[in-house]
């Protein structure tokens, strides 16, 4: 086999009918290129949301109550007994953090608006990368003094203050007064962008005793546990539900990782990736059909030139490579302008999400490797067809 | 005497379509020696495109042996069939043959490629054979550029590029003008005198009479088997041709179409 000749064959004969070739090629084009930009969007996004996710703080672990099955009962809930209890009970535990809520009424002056008061502890500024501007969050001695001070969404600013300068100013939730000493910016993650994020712009923030005052219970609504680096997080939440087993027996409590989170996630999105993955490889084999078809239309037309070509001296598998190498460089031709069409939706999807999303090589080489398999499985039947070709009846034909 | 080069015995051939057979060959014993220039008449349907095909190894006799060279060719692979007529055996073909998409350089090449030579040799060797049949100027012009005779040339350079032995020429000026067609003519019979076998089918005597040798073939069987007696010399003929009333052979139209 001369592959170069070849390929300067297959060429000769795609450009003697480039609308034809085109309009073979469309099938792979549409297949190869829907393949690369789903590979390149949904590994993008995963990795946008699992790094988000991660940045919240790789170790936190979240346990909240939960309906206690085959029972009507309410909720059990955590107390400050288990705020202090944990963490001796289970050392790796570097620090526990709450979330109480209250739905309530905040007022400065004559505004008001509905919000949620959210009692927190000191750490979670931190832990959830809030954004504070202007003012600060609160220090762990208000948090323990049950100071009556309140960081405040930008959102409730704006309703209560409009452009007034809200810090150092009182407001009052739930009938309490709080002096104002932070305004916190909407979170401008991809997951908050696609799930409504945690709404903190909408919240009025207080250190958790305070607001456990206020509601007068020491249930607590959601602990965030924070675990020392290095410590195995799976063996820690084991740790976590026998405690809760044994304070709670008749509680019934979620207790997850962020790392199950993200696990759960990426496998939701792998899979996601492989259906639509899977649907576009539908469409490369109805490209790889039309390929036979134009070729099988094409060996017809060339029979002529087949006879000629056995007559000077080709053998069944020269032939057999002419046409197998044209389907090739079909369907690779396909490919590559697939791949290079793929660039137009990864960016304006990188652009609509503001992440970062590019084609990798790795997906460039499946496609192409891709391509050079339809050409060759949906080439060889073709090929092989002309090849075998009786010469005298090739050259007898009209 | 030297050994023929071609040596058939009792060869058949039977076309067989369904129930209906066809006996297109009914045993047909020939020898060509080297160096001979053989036309082959007889009337339409006798045979004498099937003999062609046979002793250019296109085809196999349903009966009978065929040797080439000494060597027996139903003993041949496919592949090796397809050697032979890369290396030994130049086609000239009616309806000229070629590929209508390549230039004439690129046409005469082909044999070459499946020979395994390289771009660059192929490409000289190619430009040779166009200049030996007169037609160096016209390298780069695709077959639709060229005249009828031309393009016969240019299947004539292909059919000699890899210097054959025996070159096989099926009714080759039967889509030309007299003038065109005795130009190939002279062509054969320069390839002939420089050592080429030369088997030439034809219908008009006129063209037969160029040959050394005349073989009859009817219904199948050869009929008549004679040397020329008074051979025409296609050089003398297109000195006698009225010179300034004829067009030169460049600026003719071609007498029949590249085949579609
Ligand atoms: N592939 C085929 N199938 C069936 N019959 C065939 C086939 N090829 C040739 N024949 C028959 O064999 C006989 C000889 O055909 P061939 O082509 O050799 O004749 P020919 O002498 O070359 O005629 P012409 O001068 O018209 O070219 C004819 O009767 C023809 O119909
Ligand atoms: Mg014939």
């Amino acid at each position: 086999m001369n592959l170069w000749e070849n390929l300067r064959l297959a060429w000769e004969a795609l450009m003697s009918n480039r609308l034809r070739a085109a309009l073979t090629m469309l099938g792979i084009i549409i297949g190869v290129g829907s393949v690369i930009a789903i590979i390149a969007i949904g590994r993008g996004t995963r990795a946008a949301v699992i790094g988000e996710i991660q940045s919240l703080g790789g170790n936190l672990i979240s346990i909240f109550p939960m309906q206690p099955s085959g029972s009507e009962g309410r909720f059990e809930m955590l107390n400050e007994d288990d705020l202090d209890r944990l963490p001796l009970v289970v050392p790796e535990i570097r620090e526990v953090m709450t979330q109480d809520l209250l739905r309530t009424e905040v007022r400065h002056g004559a505004k008001r608006r509905r919000a949620d008061l959210v009692g927190l502890s000191a750490g979670y500024a931190e832990a959830y990368r809030m954004t504070i501007s202007p003012g600060r969050w609160f220090t762990r001695e208000e948090d323990a003094a049950g100071a009556r001070v309140a960081v405040i969404g930008s959102k409730v600013a704006e309703d209560l203050f409009g452009s007034e300068d809200p810090i150092g100013k009182a407001i009052y939730a739930a009938g309490y007064p709080f002096t104002v000493i932070g305004v916190v910016q909407p979170d401008t993650g991809l997951l908050a962008r696609a799930f409504g994020g945690f709404g903190l712009e909408q919240m009025v923030m207080a250190p958790g005793t305070t607001v456990r005052r206020i509601t007068g219970t020491r249930d607590i609504f959601t602990v965030d546990v924070v675990v020392k680096d290095g410590a195995d997080l799976d063996q820690v939440v084991q740790d976590i539900k026998a405690y809760l087993k044994a304070a709670h027996p008749n509680g019934e409590f979620g207790v997850l990782s962020t790392q199950q989170i993200t696990q759960a996630l990426s496998s939701v999105t792998g899979i996601l990736t492989g259906v639509i993955g899977a649907i576009a490889a539908i469409s490369l084999v109805v490209g790889g059909v039309g390929i036979m078809n134009i070729m099988l239309v094409s060996v017809t037309e060339r029979t002529r030139e087949i006879g000629v070509r056995k007559a000077i001296g080709a053998r069944r598998s020269d032939i057999l490579w002419q046409f197998l190498i044209e389907a090739v460089v079909i369907s690779v031709s396909g490919g590559l302008i697939g791949t290079a069409l793929a660039q137009v939706p990864v960016w304006l999807v990188g652009r609509a999400l503001d992440i970062p999303l590019s084609i990798t090589w790795d997906a460039v080489a499946l496609a192409v490797g891709f391509s050079v398999l339809v050409g060759v499985i949906f080439g060889v039947y073709p090929a092989s067809k002309a090849a075998a070709l009786d010469p005298i009846e090739a050259l007898r034909y009209e | 005497m030297t050994a023929p080069l071609i040596r058939l015995e009792g060869v058949e051939k039977v076309y067989r379509s369904g129930s209906i057979a066809v006996h297109a060959l009914r045993g047909i014993d020939l020898e060509v020696y080297p160096g001979e220039f053989v036309a082959i008449m007889g009337p339409s349907g006798s045979g004498k495109s099937t003999l062609m095909n046979i002793i250019g190894c296109l085809d196999r006799p349903t009966a009978g042996a065929y040797y080439l060279a000494g060597r027996r060719v139903s003993d041949l692979t496919e592949d090796e069939l397809a050697y032979v007529r890369n290396r030994q055996i130049g086609f000239v073909f009616q309806t000229f043959n070629l590929l209508p998409r390549m230039t004439a350089a690129r046409n005469v090449e082909q044999p070459l490629i499946y020979a395994g030579v390289g771009p660059a040799e192929r490409r000289r060797r190619a430009l040779v054979a166009l200049e030996r049949v007169g037609l160096g100027d016209r390298a780069h012009h695709k077959p639709n550029e060229l005249s009828g005779g031309q393009r016969q040339r240019v299947a004539i350079a292909r059919a000699l590029v890899n210097e054959p032995s025996i070159i096989l020429a099926d009714e080759p000026t039967g889509n030309l003008d007299s003038r065109s067609g005795e130009e190939i003519m002279a062509l054969l019979q320069q390839l002939n005198d420089e050592g080429v076998t030369i088997l030439l089918v034809t219908h008009e005597p006129d063209i037969a009479a160029h040959a050394r040798r005349v073989v009859t073939v009817r219904d199948g069987r050869i009929t008549g088997d004679r040397p020329v007696t008074e051979r025409l010399l296609a050089r003398e003929v297109l000195a006698n041709m009225a010179p300034g009333g004829e067009l030169r052979w460049e600026d003719r139209p071609a007498a029949g179409g590249e085949p579609a």
